[in-house]
């Protein structure tokens, strides 16, 4: 299955090389970590995978033994991260690099990279389309594309546009505008924006709850979380957290928030709407998702991926990752 | 082989691969001082005395809490105190005005913790570079934020050393 997959990439690679003109490459590199028993082997699921902006890699994080199993160099400046979980693999955006990657969570291996864009952040994956939606933060657009990274259309959306969500039914797409404090709200067919639902000041993550009926999304500047009803289009709560939120991830009936300047993370009760605890001690949180009964939140200043009990809300364990690690989007491969 | 001319051709395009979008940096600078974590944590913990251990500020002034240091030269930082503990001998602060700084977005924490008979000093710094748009000239690079920070850091941990130690 993984040699199909492979034979399958590499036939589209050439296609990719004449149509957008490729940046890396495919196979087993120099610059492709070594499983440490040697030789390239089979990732063990569930997995994180978290984009290490300052080394230019992925850090495939075994979420078992909690122990990173490999890092995969991708593009420059790594950021958004979408896990593709029937097919296997993590679609990246290299902000800095004006590309987006695609890994093979299989393999642990880059199977290709593509240019696209002037400043790629956020990014989601549809599997029931098979489509990979990345926000440009400099061309105020959301860039569809296909699963082997051909481009299908570019939507305008708002100013600064970072973080991207896609509703589980793949007929919506949302994307929080950073500096039109506003979510976009584009539908898969006509692609095209049909809503944008003003929020706080300067929203940059953005996350689904669980039940797909409110969309929760973290304003930096103002320091509070929008919630949207996702069937009216209209904020029905905006809870206060602390200083910079990032990010949100749901997990046994309760949201979490990152909040950057905090070294925090809000703990939001989802059916009162209201902080119920704030956990201290993880520097500079950014990216977090959640798995079972713990959420993983990445701290880019002590560079490590931190599980947080969902329950108990203790600090379970910790992992090293690479340099300057975000970690933007849903991050986690599980079984 | 195809693939080992593919990579090369790859390292040889930096003029694709060096365009930048806003990332952001860090600095993270630390000193062994030979004295106990108490006698650094109380010249450190001193916000408004920022002149007295940081090279190239002549003067401070502090105002509940926000502080305005003056740069040799004339220039001036305004930045403000978000956070302050003794029992983890730690502060955290941020720029509201980076001055002459290349810097945007600064913020930073300074901790004292116990070294043996000594202390150790770590200052940590996160920032974006001065041009927010892409393709920033030399001077407002990510390159140039860094080197910024980390010599302030550095001079900074190496002049506190000194007052401390009283050499």
């Amino acid at each position: 299955m993984v040699r199909d997959r492979l034979l399958a990439a590499r036939a589209t690679f050439g296609r990719w090389l004449t149509v957008v003109g490729v940046l890396a490459l495919l196979g087993p590199l120099p610059h492709v970590a070594a499983s440490a028993a040697g030789g390239p082997a089979a990732m063990a699921l569930p997995l994180a995978v978290i984009t290490n902006q300052g080394s230019d890699d992925v850090a495939l994080v075994g979420l078992g033994a909690f122990t990173l199993q490999a890092r995969v160099r991708v593009g420059h400046a790594p950021a958004g991260v979408a896990v593709d979980t029937p097919g296997r693999r993590a679609f990246i955006s290299n902000a800095e690099g004006r590309s987006v990657s695609v890994v093979d969570l299989v393999g642990g291996r880059l199977l290709a990279t593509v240019e696209l864009g002037a400043g790629p952040v956020g990014i989601a994956y549809d599997p029931g389309r098979q489509r990979v939606y990345v926000a440009d933060w400099y061309r105020d657009s959301l860039w569809v594309l296909t699963d082997d990274l051909r481009v299908l259309a570019e939507v305008n959306v708002g100013r600064a546009p970072a973080g991207v969500e896609v509703s589980a039914d793949g007929r919506r797409i949302y994307v929080a505008n950073r500096d039109s404090d506003s979510v976009s709200v584009v539908d898969s067919e006509s692609l095209q924006q049909t809503t944008e639902v003003p929020v706080g000041s300067h929203p940059f993550g953005l996350r689904l709850a669980p039940d797909g009926l409110s969309l929760w999304v973290t304003n930096v500047q103002s320091h509070d979380v929008s919630v949207i009803d996702t069937q009216s289009g209209t904020v029905v709560a905006t809870i206060g957290v602390g200083q910079r939120p990032y990010c949100v991830a749901f997990a046994a009936g309760r949201a979490f928030v990152s909040n950057q300047y905090s070294d925090s993370v809000s703990v939001i009760d989802t059916t009162h709407l209201r902080v119920e605890q704030t956990v201290a001690g993880i520097v500079y949180p950014e990216g977090i998702d959640s798995h079972g009964d713990e959420v993983l939140v990445v701290s880019w200043m002590d560079e490590e991926l931190v599980a947080l009990g969902a329950s108990d809300l203790r600090i379970v364990r910790k992992v090293s990752l690479g340099t300057n690690p975000r970690g933007f989007g849903r991050f986690v491969l599980a079984e | 082989m195809l693939l080992t001319r593919l990579f090369a051709i790859a390292l040889l395009a930096p003029a694709i691969a060096l365009a930048h979008g806003p990332t952001r940096q860090k600095a993270d600078e630390a000193i062994e001082i030979a004295a106990p974590p108490d006698k650094v944590w109380a010249v450190v913990k001193d916000f408004g005395g920022a002149h007295k251990w940081v090279p190239g500020i002549v003067d401070t002034s502090l105002n509940g809490t926000t502080r305005i240091l003056k740069l040799d030269g004339g220039a001036q930082v305004v930045e403000e105190l978000e956070a302050i503990d003794d029992a983890s001998m730690s502060l955290r602060f941020r720029m509201k005005d980076p001055g002459p700084v290349p810097v945007n977005n600064f913020s930073a924490q300074i901790s004292v913790s116990a070294n043996g008979n000594g202390s150790v000093v770590r200052w940590r710094g996160a920032f974006y570079r001065a041009y927010l748009n892409n393709d920033p000239p030399p001077e407002q690079n990510d390159e140039a934020a860094v080197k910024a920070v980390t010599g302030i850091f550095k001079g900074g941990l190496e002049k506190l050393k000194k007052v401390v130690e009283g050499k």
